[in-house]
């Protein structure tokens, strides 16, 4: 190194805005795993909604997954950058009043969600829900985040930049990059709007988004406090700086291909699909050299397992890390994904992932900084030791009940007899037979709740013990040296084109994947095949994303003999062309509804919308009664439609300026069809009626259904 | 210019050196990080930026 300048100077660090931030993930992670245990218990008994809109599953799941990601994680991410890159540039903050501003704004932007979720602001796209105001507020509160960071970054004192801030620019890079691409949307009210992306565009970049959700928000910054606590912990430098250096690459280079594995067997492109299953499987060496790197980390000092609760719980983070990055290419290779695939298989993963990797990191992470920021001792290392053992066995619970759940009914649903049938032709025999996993889930939801709050006192109980909470100040030498080095290392001196050459590594697989799809429509539309949906189900479909029922039935047939023989042929990529967005789900918790339209009478639908016992004897579905009492917004069906229109759905003028008239007409005779089979009379203004009018759409807009025989399956 | 990208995703010739672009750069960035002289001794260096922070003052 050429140190030319090296002097001491002194440096106060704003741990202030790290102990709100520490604070505020704590509180929101008792939200998230609250929320989660009862839409767990939800699963298992369905009564538990009370019948509130508000508390049912469909509003309920959101709110946990954003709670969870966004929230809870989202806090721990900034409490620990916020530590952890002051400490490493020997710099405070650029800005006090930046960081203040990220707090409050983050946390309005969570009570934001916390309001519009339930109330059912939603859409309809996984993990990216929030309706735009909220999304153009956590674009704001992101920038200022990045100003705040990469300002810390140019007024540093130590120029190399340490691995773990590699991951965090990574982090705050693209996470940009996917929240605007996939927030792109044109609002129809004041708190509702349509993607531009529709169908398979929306689709893939839904899951572009969505996998790299997970990949940016949940793995890189974790990884990057990883390399910053363990060594920590331990008191030893990472096992290797330089396959830190692989690791990083390798990441960021072939995670973001990776999305298409959630689209397997769906109408997504097949070079598409292939694509994300290879990059998957490619994914598992730089995870693996991570974890790998991390572990070896402790060689010599195992004996610390023993002893300090907080390497405990880094240690079994870090499996569960390489766990759960095993099982993620393993579902994504096709054959598995073929049983997995809208499972609850892919629930125990996410969690394995969620609890072990992030919630122990998180945890490890807190009982770390907690007794610095406070400048006390732990109040008991044996409660945080008895929170460790009931977190471990919780996940452990979740995990195996999950596992087996999935492949249960994953391969109930694919089961056929010697004369070519459905062993289990009813759906709902799939899903009582795996009812008993979903109690053991929730009781391994609750070992890890309880495990938190003990957590909780244990971290109550430390910071009323002390007696002196200030910023820390430290004299640090000034590392100014004159040549940035050679290679690589000037690189990692050089903050701007290190930013640049990691969006780089991010763009080359976003555009590869994404662009083509993008340019679908320009061949499909010319054969499009498909009437787009009247005014009316406009309505029902707004209502079905509203309740959230895409978080339990999806809209995609995949081409298998067990699904073509249960559902229909299997769905096409015309079929969802106007679907703006898409709902092909990702969870199976009841049927696929691709072709539901016309397979049952409208009562029907209207008795299994007030009670699903009446129509399915054994259904854990939750009782929708106050879609019979809410009125249908017939007055911005013109907005919502020219809205559709303005994006490309083949509504004329007329279609427009009458949307609410031809609503009211459809509207009419659906009631009166209710009616005619023998269920009450006067629903035509009822939300019921749209709902009902969209399920009988589905699967029914082609103008000239496909002859059978030219169905293909693929498996 | 979309016709042209269009056409250029279907050429497999072109896939092959995406990929082996790719390859490439793993083994750049491996020789780079691993086989440069005097490279394992400053990246020990920067593997113990986290453990030397400076001095705390009372």
């Amino acid at each position: 190194m050429n140190e030319t300048i090296s002097r001491l100077e002194e440096v106060t660090y704003d741990d202030a805005i790290v102990r709100k931030f520490l604070l505020a993930c704590m509180v929101f992670a008792g939200v998230a795993f609250a929320a989660g245990l009862l839409a767990a218990l939800q699963l298992a008994f369905f009564p538990l909604n009370m019948e509130l809109p508000w508390l049912t599953f469909g509003r309920l799941r959101p709110l946990h997954t954003n709670a969870a990601i966004f929230a809870f994680a989202g806090n721990a991410i900034f409490a620990g950058i916020y530590h952890s890159t002051q400490r490493l540039l020997k710099t405070r903050m650029y800005s006090d009043r930046l960081s203040a501003i990220h707090f409050w704004g983050w946390q309005l932007i969570i009570v934001a969600a916390a309001i519009s979720l339930p109330l059912g602001f939603s859409q309809g796209k996984e993990y990216a829900e929030l309706e735009w105001p909220i999304d153009i507020a956590i674009t704001l509160i992101w920038v200022i985040f990045a100003v705040n960071f990469f300002g810390t970054l140019a007024i540093r004192r130590e120029k190399h930049m340490y691995v773990a801030l590699w991951f965090y620019i990574a982090t705050i890079v693209t996470v940009a990059v996917l929240h605007i691409v996939n927030s792109i949307e044109i609002p129809w009210s004041y708190m509702n709007s349509y993607p531009v992306w529709a169908g398979v565009q929306d689709a893939l970049v839904q899951w572009w988004y969505g996998h790299n959700a997970v990949a940016f928000f949940l793995t890189t910054p974790f990884l990057g406090l990883m390399y910053y606590y363990l060594p920590k912990a331990a008191n030893r430098p990472v096992y290797s700086y330089r396959l830190s250096i692989i690791h990083f690459w390798g990441l960021v280079f072939i995670y973001i291909w990776a999305g298409p594995h959630h689209l397997l067997y769906t109408s997504l492109p097949e070079w598409a699909q292939t694509l994300g299953m290879i990059f998957s499987i490619m994914l598992w060496a730089p995870s693996w050299g991570g974890m790998i790197n991390g572990l070896l980390t402790l060689r010599g000092a195992w004996h610390l397992l023993r002893t300090d609760p907080i390497i405990k719980f880094m240690v079994a983070a870090l499996t569960f890390y390489g766990m759960a990055t095993f099982e993620g290419p393993l579902l994504s290779i096709k054959s598995v994904s073929a049983i997995g695939h809208y499972t609850d298989w892919i629930v125990g993963h996410v969690h394995a992932g969620a609890l072990g990797w992030n919630g122990f990191l998180s945890f490890a992470m807190i009982y770390y900084l907690v007794p610095k920021l406070w400048k006390t001792k732990l109040y008991s290392d044996r409660l945080a030791n008895v929170h460790f053992w009931l977190g471990f066995l919780g996940i452990v619970l979740y995990y195996v009940s999950m596992v087996a759940a999935g492949i249960t009914q994953g391969l109930m649903w694919k089961a056929i007899g010697p004369e070519g049938q459905l062993v289990y032709p009813d759906f709902v025999e799939t899903v009582v037979r795996i009812v008993p996993l979903y109690w053991a889930r929730a009781l391994g939801g609750a070992f890890f709740l309880g495990g938190f709050m003990v957590m909780c006192y244990n971290v109550y109980r430390t910071i009323a013990a002390s007696t002196e909470v200030s910023n820390e100040t430290v004299r640090v030498r000034n590392t100014r040296y004159s040549s940035a080095g050679e290679g690589h290392r000037a690189l990692e001196g050089m903050v701007t084109v290190f930013s640049v050459l990691s969006l780089i590594a991010i763009l080359v697989g976003s555009v590869i994947e994404i662009y083509p799809t993008l340019s679908l429509h320009s061949y499909i539309a010319k054969t499009a095949n498909i009437d787009p949906y009247s005014p009316l189900e406009i309505a029902g479909r707004d209502i079905y994303i509203r309740e959230g029922c895409y978080v339990c039935h999806s809209q995609q047939i995949r081409p298998m003999v067990s699904e073509v023989l249960r559902y229909g042929s299997p769905s096409t990529m015309e079929e969802s062309i106007y679907d703006h967005p898409f709902q092909w789900g990702s969870k199976r918790t009841g049927p696929d509804l691709a072709r539901v339209g016309k397979k049952y009478p409208d009562l029907w639908h209207f008795r299994h919308m007030v009670d699903p016992r009446s129509v399915v004897e054994k259904s854990i579905m939750p009782s929708y009664s106050w879609l019979v009492k809410d009125k249908t917004d017939f007055l911005s069906l013109r907005k919502k439609v020219s809205v559709l229109r303005n994006l490309g759905v083949p509504y004329s003028p007329e279609q427009v300026a009458q949307a609410d008239r031809l609503a009211e007409e459809q509207a009419k005779s659906v009631a009166q069809a209710i009616h005619d089979q023998g269920g009450p009379e006067g629903l035509e203004r009822r939300e019921i009626v749209a709902l009902i009018a969209y399920l009988q759409a589905l699967g029914q807009k082609e103008k000239q259904p496909r002859p059978t025989d030219q169905v293909t399956v693929k498996e | 210019m979309s016709g042209f990208l269009r056409q250029v995703y279907t050429d497999t010739d072109l896939t092959a050196a995406g990929l082996m672009i790719f390859f490439g750069f793993f083994m750049v960035t491996l020789v780079w990080v691993y086989l440069r002289k005097g490279a394992k001794a400053h990246y020990e260096a920067m593997g113990r930026i986290p453990l030397n922070e400076g001095d705390v003052c009372e």
